[in-house]
């Protein structure tokens, strides 16, 4: 903390100025008031983190505590500004206690940044000629590993010519930022291939921002669409490709990812039929066990579809709970139930959301004939019978 | 089947088939103003309600700003350095701010924006005002009050105790005869629907879904996403006027949003390849009226609006453009836009720097 007199010197000339204060304030001159001290109470429980000033005798609290003060008159006695920013004060709260002054901010001071605090007691009702600076920083917490992209889906290296969608999976919660600048298609050569996205400048993150959805330009899957006629697809058939994820894209700490991430795959034809449930292999287990349901499928589907799109229940019953696993390529779906098999008929329910990496849907290709009635809706679900047999 | 519901907190705007009434979960008025988990769009309806998206809880909230709605001094002066400023007064680094959008109040013309505060999970929202001299405020919620709707949830057929990462973006949205129309885009499915709640917000009515087709090409059609709209009376006819990637403007009756129905628009303007829209805005200028509408990377278009009537629908591959538009060079690197006054538009721009200025421009 440092202490100033009437911005003559520091520590040094206090003295005179001590008598100056405890005169204004009509206070004995053998008993100097109490030095002003700027502090930072440390966040306790729900409270967060606050400024407090400490020495004031009571009657300065208490005509301060009387003075109607607006915000900007508040901000004139006790100001907080992020450290380097000379302009603007910082939104918050202003309370009087007995003897102290405490500013909250409106949003929590950040770990590890430093924000300059000032208190001009020549702004108080009771003018005290002495002005009070201080630093303060709420301790960083700790440095946790650094992010990485975890995985690309679809997996399996594998993609469809006019495959819609990807999934870049990360390690750890990232920044608000988004795709754009940060994420390449590449070709065997390694030229980019250009405009092969939807713009990336859109929030596309699941809640924790672990996951960003990546869509190619439908314009250009899509064909007769002017894009796909003008620029044609940006993957083709039997081509070697890869998405490439800069480093530089910011983690939720603001840090670059640990390394580059280049997910190669071969592009494969286009695939442009609807998903058709009854198409579907359903290995059942046996009763009594709590094996693995394996359902496999002709073509991949869409992974983070395949995690809610699909349940299996009783037929005619409820849910039954259990974990989902997804296989490698996305051709298959395993349901390890929660508690072991009963005998009898099953069903999956298919929602009809449910979709390839290429946008198909259930009972509903990606591409569809114009002015086509009806348009084909197959309902919310669809259901595939099975059955668990006895032992 | 509670505990998986539970957790799938992350909502579609419209997630069922076209003729299903969608299953919202029901409306709250909220007493102590509303309980942002996130703050994104944003849009005032004509009495001064400002409607605010939450995607990560999946509302929207009508917020009755009161006193707040209107700082020291009518208007909005120009701030240079908008994001550094915003991040000052917030506490923190412009690096660590996100503005989601910008709204001008109808009647006291102060600037609101929209801002996240951090990059992480633990970023919190903000709503922030500049008045006619440029100050910075951030308004106090919490002497706000509030209606809200919640998104429809999204379906789920699993009971697995996974969270759900589906995500809706709420891409834009506003007051049209009653209803608030709001157009999305989730992080796993993709196609064009609007979300059609009436406003007030009541329980009986929780609104419906309409996926939205339009015409492209003769051959096929398309269901890509709506990125911005504009309610606009076309021959009298309350019509929704859609701009898409690549970047076709679609007119589609408000009569035609109806759930059950294959709603198909009509294109009546092709803007160009390689583009988004982000705003959109209708103002009059020499007794006629225009679309002024910015986009990712193909500028500031000013758009005759007589046009939309009398335009024969584009049914046919266009090489480069057609419609008629006028792109405003001057105007570059705008990021948000909307009306300030009769005479005036205001944006926020990026410039060369990557600073943001909010920034005043006489309509072109």
């Amino acid at each position: 903390m440092k202490l100033f007199g009437n911005g003559r010197g520091g520590r040094g000339s206090a003295a005179p100025v001590v008598f100056l204060v405890a005169a204004a304030l009509g206070v004995s001159c053998s008993r100097p008031p109490t030095p002003l001290e700027i502090s930072l109470v440390p966040a306790s429980g729900s409270t967060a983190a606050f400024v407090r000033v400490t020495g004031l005798s009571p009657a300065e609290a208490r005509t301060l505590h009387a003075s109607p003060l607006s915000d900007a008159a508040w901000a004139e006695i006790l100001r907080v500004r992020v450290t380097g920013n000379d302009e603007l004060n910082v939104a918050g709260t202003y309370s009087v206690t007995s003897g102290a002054v405490e500013f909250r901010p409106r949003f929590p001071f950040d770990p590890g940044r430093s924000y300059s605090v000032q208190f001009d007691g020549n702004r108080l009702p009771s003018p005290r000629q002495a002005v009070v600076t201080h630093t303060i920083e709420v301790p960083a917490g700790p440095v946790s590993a650094r992010t990485q992209v975890a995985s690309i889906a679809p997996t399996g290296g594998v993609w469809p010519e006019n495959l819609l969608r990807f999934y870049i999976q990360f390690s750890a919660p990232m920044s608000r930022a988004t795709a754009l600048g940060f994420v390449r298609l590449v070709d065997e050569s390694g030229a980019e291939v250009k405009e092969a996205f939807l713009p990336l400048d859109v929030d596309l993150w699941n809640g924790d921002r672990t996951r960003f959805t990546v869509f190619f330009d439908p314009g250009r899957v899509k064909r007769g669409i002017r894009p796909n006629v003008e620029l044609g697809r940006a993957l083709h058939a039997g081509r070697k490709y890869a998405i490439v994820v800069d480093a530089a894209w910011p983690d939720a700490h603001g840090r670059p990812l640990a390394s580059e991430f280049r997910y190669a795959f071969k592009a494969m034809p286009a695939e442009e039929r609807a998903v058709a449930p009854a198409d579907w292999k359903v290995g059942a287990p046996p009763a009594g066990s709590r094996n693995a349901l394996v359902v496999t499928f002709p073509w991949a589907l869409d992974r983070g579809l395949l995690q809610r799109a699909i349940g299996v229940q009783p037929a005619g019953g409820t849910p039954i709970e259990g974990v989902i696993a997804i296989d490698e390529g996305e051709r298959s779906w395993r349901f390890t139930p929660s508690a072991s098999w009963s005998p009898g008929a099953h069903e999956l329910v298919v929602l009809s959301i449910l979709e390839d990496p290429a946008g198909n849907r259930v009972g509903r290709a990606f591409e569809i004939e114009m002015f086509q009635k009806p348009l084909t809706n197959p309902g919310e679900r669809v259901t595939v019978p099975f059955t668990i047999a006895g032992r | 089947m509670k505990s998986a519901l539970k957790l799938a907190f992350v909502l579609g705007v419209a997630a069922l088939s076209v003729s299903a009434q969608v299953a919202a979960r029901p409306v709250a008025a909220v007493p102590a103003g509303p309980a942002f988990q996130s703050i994104g769009p944003l849009a005032f309806g004509p009495d001064g309600t400002l409607f605010a998206g939450d995607r990560d809880a999946a509302m929207i909230y009508a917020v009755n700003l009161g006193a707040q709605a209107a700082g020291a001094s009518q208007g909005t002066a120009d701030v240079t350095g908008l994001d550094q400023k915003v991040a000052a007064v917030l506490g923190t680094a412009a690096s660590e701010v996100v503005i989601t959008d910008l709204a001008v109040h109808p009647t006291s013309h102060n600037s609101f924006i929209s801002v996240m505060r951090g990059q992480g999970a633990d970023a919190k929202p903000a709503l922030v005002r500049v008045d006619g001299a440029g100050t910075i405020a951030i308004v106090d919620l919490a002497k706000t009050t509030a209606t809200s709707v919640t998104l429809p949830n999204p379906p789920v057929a699993t009971v697995t105790g996974r969270g759900n990462p589906r995500t809706q973006t709420i891409m834009d949205m506003a007051l049209v005869n009653g209803r608030l129309v709001v157009a999305g885009l989730s992080n796993e499915d993709f196609a064009s629907k609007l979300w059609s709640v009436p406003y007030p917000f009541a329980t009986a009515d929780r609104g419906t879904s309409i996926e939205i087709f339009h015409g492209n090409h003769g051959r096929l059609e398309t269901n890509s996403p709506i990125f911005s709209f504009v309610p606009y009376n076309v021959a009298g006819q309350p019509t929704v006027i859609a701009g898409y990637l690549c970047t076709p403007l679609v007119k589609i009756p408000m009569s035609a949003l109806k759930p059950g129905e294959k709603v198909l628009g009509t294109t009546i303007a092709e803007l160009g390849a390689g583009n988004r829209p982000i705003d959109m805005i209708v103002y009059t200028k020499g007794g006629q009226e225009y679309l002024l509408m910015s986009n990712t990377s193909r500028g500031v278009m000013k758009i005759p609006t007589s046009q939309f009537a009398t335009n024969a629908p584009i049914t046919a591959s266009v090489g480069g453009t057609k419609g008629a538009f006028e792109t405003i060079a001057s105007l570059q690197g705008v990021e948000q836009l909307d009306l300030l006054d009769n005479g005036r538009t205001i944006l926020i721009v990026r410039g060369a720097d990557g600073a943001r200025s909010l920034t005043t421009v006489v309509l072109p």
